[in-house]
């Protein structure tokens, strides 16, 4: 039987719609896709190999430069992992956890903005990328009065944060939308409020959208289980998993939030899981503004001038923004860490868009990996 | 006047022609310079920014910044493209936009071609667009661009055949294909006269339809694509691609003022006098306590009411009022919604909107027929709502 | 059923969209522009934000307080600041000779002003730091105390004072007047160094009985290396690697 020829499509390192730089090979037999390949390592900054170069808190900004979208977290997983290495050497105070556990948070809210607004952006909805900008600069003004910095912070130390909170960023929880960018219940009622209703009403119920994501890129849960996938991907599938709530870190035992998990394990799916995320996240960090607003205290531990963890090897995973991060940190005694690897989740659900994506039209390439919800820095690191 | 009518018939067909398609081009590139602002201001402000704000007041003469810049660009043309076809698309698409300028009414007997057939004479300039897209795509030796041609070719010419039977209802009603007759129609009706109350299906389907054709809003798929890079119009640069916009903003706002035409009464509105002798009427307090100001305003009005080129002045008002009125919507729906698949798009088409205004058409002939087959039985309840809604349509 | 089902299908697609243009209205409408206009508006920067690092002075003596301890170099995972000093031979103290920041590799990260013991080093909060030559980017001592005036302050008064020294007289090293603690941008209007450029040092920073280590430097494209003078210290091999790098980084820095 006569076939036409196969076309191979090459959505290269500089495309509106990757997310960074990423090369998508596409093979498409007219407007269906046969085959599909990721192409990374455009972004690869060797994050690893200088790792070993630098003293243990001369890392931390480096962390912050993998998933530059949701910086705090990869922090957290790296100062918890040189943590763990100590033991009990170092007792990081409670407020001090406290305040990690509610910049994670509002961490995870900003990258899942960011996620939701490029994903309406691909799709058309050209506003709601706008929207979620508006949204995060407020976030980043906030981030700036406590740490200094907008996007990377470099705030976590290992023992503590950097600095306690100033005076008056909490706020007050009759705080309005017009003090969202001054102190953090400004920002959690002005979402819980305003946003998440604006982009319930916007995209998450447009029947436009839903026809371009129900349907689309269906994971199955055990496929999900088999490819290590994690987060708003894995729950999307339906399978109940969340770091915080099955091997809980730091603070989060304390805290009540709910999973969101989808059914069918498709692109909408998860989409509706990350926009559910926003909502519990906000809970999280309501309860901790609460903690925070009635216990003071010290928040950096006692720590030597120079770190020396003891020999040893520690594996630590927390759950991230887009699943779940993980480092493994091994001492040798000295003050440079032997060796830091880093498991990206954003590296692990590249390797689902060959599972994916064939057998679907060009034009679904875009929600299924907005969906996934990959950042380059992750993948390359 | 004389010396018009002293002049060979030949001379004046062609002097005449000449003067009429300046107007026309001239009004075209007014209304590309107001969309193209206008579409840069509202996307702006429904994004909570403030569009382009430097040049000139308030950034309203961005367009001619725009302009020149892309006309002392350098041209790049890539290798082995077919060089008529590449050369010539842009230039296609835009004259096709202009072509449609001419038969829109813009006042009484304020017309540039009153063709019998004004409608079909639109669905015909359609056809050049497509062929515009398509010469582009093909032209352009590159796989993207033909990837991005083909489906917009599909999806203009299975949106051209919706959006005619969308109007036909429109054309049952005023009893004529002639653009200008429609109006009259309309005109004549009074108040809530327009056809839009009655055909409110047909224009809403006209108005899906036309954004399709126009290749805008949730249809964009071969121009916006961000999903593989820019379509048909990837490889032309400078004033070429300045030729794409031009002719897809002349024809948004061609379309725009055929719908206003269609559908919400064109150039028909209260001319300057009658305003006039309203407001001066009012402010006498329609005979009750009657005062210089009011009769003065009102006999002015009333002179000026025969005043030909006030009018015609006042039919453009209206009529553009009306045009940018759809235009806005056009824009409004673009920064909305996302996009549709090429595949969804093509079902929209065939499976839902062509049915949908084929039973427009027969609910307008139905009743139109019931209307009149009615007339003269006595009044019960039935009857007297079908001499209502025969009144009505 | 095809029918009902139809419509209902299209009510639904028609009422989402209606909620959907419904918000883009009234964000068009009725919420303010969030634009800036920079640069005739710019945007408040809180306190703790971190712009360039630059150095405080004392203004009541009129001293830097830096002593070339190099714990900021150290510090530094990136390796940008180059210190240079040399030991005066009658004081036996630590005389700074250079002290450099090359903003062009800069993360702005804080480690070095957490690492300063003597509360020199602060993150001001200037961020317009755009040069035209990327060799200019490298900030020196001087621009660093000119920048940092703004931040300075009197200090004890049981300090070291400078008898009919006004205190915005500084020790030779900058042409500070009180208009420039007024205006701390001055330092913008700096033309770019010519090629060949070789810094003049003020006699106080000259090696004594050596050349100036101004001949030491090549031309403006090259900056040299941070030296540790590897007499006085044994620190272990971890505390000189980052000292490599600032070498390393130090030639780099120049190029563009």
């Amino acid at each position: 039987m006569e076939r036409t020829k196969e076309l191979l499509v090459n959505m290269g390192p500089q495309h509106p719609s990757t997310h960074g730089v990423l090369r998508l090979m596409v093979k498409l037999d007219g407007e269906q896709v046969t085959w599909c390949e990721p192409d990374i390592g455009y972004l690869h900054r060797c994050f690893e190999k200088l790792s070993e170069q630098k003293t243990y808190p001369q890392v931390i900004p480096y962390t912050d430069r993998t998933d530059y979208l949701a910086a705090l977290i990869n922090e957290q997983c790296y100062v918890e992992a040189v943590e763990k290495l100590f033991g009990d050497a170092i007792q990081v105070p409670e407020r001090a956890q406290y305040i990690r556990v509610m910049m994670a948070e509002l961490q995870r809210i900003t990258s899942h903005f960011l996620a939701l607004g490029s994903m309406a952006l691909d799709l058309g909805a050209m506003s709601a990328f706008l929207y979620c900008w508006r949204d995060r600069e407020k976030i980043y003004s906030l981030f700036e009065r406590i740490t200094g910095g907008r996007l990377l912070y470099n705030y976590l130390r290992i023992g503590g944060v950097r600095n306690d909170l100033p005076e008056g960023i909490i706020g007050t929880p009759q705080d309005g939308e017009d003090k969202a960018d001054k102190t953090i219940w400004g920002f959690i009622n002005y979402l819980d409020s305003y946003v998440y209703p604006e982009w319930d009403a916007l995209v998450t119920n447009n029947r436009i959208f839903q026809y371009r994501t129900k349907g689309i890129g269906v994971l199955s849960p055990e496929q999900a289980i088999a490819y290590s996938a994690s987060g708003a991907v894995l729950r999307g599938s339906g399978v109940k998993w969340d770091l915080r709530k099955n091997l809980p870190y730091s603070v989060y035992d304390r805290l009540e939030f709910d999973i969101p998990v989808g059914q069918n394990g498709d692109c909408f799916d998860r989409w509706w899981v990350r926009q559910e995320e926003m909502l519990q996240s906000s809970r999280i960090v309501k309860q901790c503004l609460q903690w925070l607003a009635e216990n003071p205290g010290p928040v950096m531990a006692k720590v030597p001038r120079v770190l020396k963890p003891p020999k040893g090897e520690v594996y630590h995973r927390i759950e991230g923004a887009r699943g779940e991060i993980a480092c493994y940190v091994v001492s040798d005694g000295g003050a440079n860490p032997y060796k830091v690897k880093w498991r990206s989740p954003a590296f692990t659900h590249l390797q689902l868009m060959p599972l994916l994506i064939p057998g679907h039209k060009l034009a679904d390439i875009i929600p299924i990996l907005g969906s996934i919800d990959i950042v380059l820095g992750e993948v390359d690191r | 006047m004389e010396w018009w009518y002293s002049l060979p018939t030949t001379a004046q067909v062609w002097i005449g022609g000449i003067l009429k398609a300046s107007l026309i081009l001239i009004c075209g590139l007014l209304n590309f310079y107001l969309c193209l602002m206008l579409e840069r201001k509202i996307s702006a402000w429904i994004q909570n920014r403030v569009g382009p704000w430097r040049v000139g007041l308030w950034g309203w003469f961005q367009p001619v910044a725009d302009l020149i810049k892309l006309w002392v660009k350098e041209y790049i043309q890539p290798n082995n493209v077919d060089k008529w076809l590449y050369l010539i698309a842009p230039f296609i698409g835009f004259v096709s936009a202009n072509l449609v300028w001419l038969i829109v009414p813009f006042g009484d007997k304020l017309i540039a071609t009153d063709f019998e057939i004004g409608i079909i004479f639109i669905a015909a300039v359609t056809g050049y667009d497509v062929i515009a897209t398509f010469m582009a795509g093909w032209g352009s030796n590159n796989k993207y661009s033909l990837l991005g041609a083909m489906r917009g070719a599909a999806q203009m010419i299975s949106y051209e055949i919706t959006m005619v039977m969308s109007v036909i209802g429109v054309v049952m009603m005023a009893g004529s294909l002639r653009l200008s007759d429609i109006v009259l129609a309309q005109q004549e009706r009074g108040l809530f006269g327009w056809f839009l109350f009655p055909q409110i299906i047909g224009f809403l389907v006209y108005l899906m339809a036309s954004l399709a054709e126009l290749n805008r809003a949730p249809f964009d798929l071969s121009e916006a694509e961000q999903e593989l890079v820019a379509g048909h119009h990837t490889e032309y640069s400078g004033f070429r691609w300045a030729m794409f916009m031009l002719s897809e903003y002349i024809h948004l706002a061609a379309w725009s003022a055929i719908a206003a035409s269609l559908f919400l009464g064109g150039w028909s509105g209260p001319t300057l006098g009658q305003v006039a002798a309203g407001l001066g009427n009012l402010l006498n307090g329609f005979g009750a306590f009657a005062n210089p100001v009011g009769t003065a305003v009102a006999n002015w009005g009333l002179t000026v009411m025969g005043s030909t080129v006030l009018n015609w002045l006042a039919g453009v008002f209206w009529l553009f009022l009306k045009t940018y009125f759809f235009v806005f919507l056009a824009m409004w729906i673009r920064w909305t919604l996302p996009r549709v698949r090429i595949d969804q798009l093509m079902d929209l088409g065939w499976k839902f909107l062509l049915p949908v205004s084929l039973f427009n058409i027969f609910l307008t002939g139905t009743l139109r027929y019931v209307a009149v087959a009615f007339d003269g039985l006595p009044i019960t309840i039935g009857s007297f709502t079908l001499r209502l809604l025969g009144w009505w349509l | 059923m095809g029918v009902t089902n139809f419509i209902g299908e299209a009510w639904r697609a028609g009422k989402s969209f209606a909620t959907g243009l419904k918000i883009t209205f009234r964000e068009m409408m009725f919420r303010p522009a969030v634009t800036v206009f920079y640069p005739d508006v710019k945007d408040d920067v809180p306190p703790w934000f971190r712009g360039i690092p630059v150095q405080k002075t004392d203004l009541l003596t009129g001293e830097y307080k830096c002593t070339s301890c190099m714990q900021c170099a150290d510090a530094c995972p990136v390796g940008v600041i180059s210190i240079e000093w040399h030991q005066d031979p009658e004081t036996k103290k630590k005389v700074s000779d250079r002290f450099a920041i090359d903003m062009s590799r800069c993360m702005l990260c804080n480690l070095c002003v957490e690492a300063c013991p003597f509360d020199s080093l602060v993150m001001g909060m200037d961020y317009e730091l755009c040069k035209i030559e990327p060799e200019n980017l490298v900030f020196e001592f001087e621009d660093l105390l000119r920048m940092g005036l703004k931040y300075s302050k009197a200090e004890d008064p049981g300090a070291k004072k400078k008898a009919g020294t006004p205190p915005w007289v500084f020790h030779g090293l900058t042409n500070a007047t009180e208009d420039d603690i007024q205006d701390v941008h001055g330092y913008l209007g700096r033309p770019p160094l010519p090629k060949g450029y070789v810094p003049e040092l003020k006699p106080q920073f000259q090696k004594p009985a050596e050349e100036p280590a101004a001949e030491a430097k090549p031309a403006a494209e090259a900056k040299p290396a941070a030296e540790v003078k590897p007499a006085a210290e044994a620190k272990p091999a971890a505390e000189t690697k980052p000292a490599a790098e600032a070498s390393k980084d130090g030639e780099g820095a120049g190029q563009p």
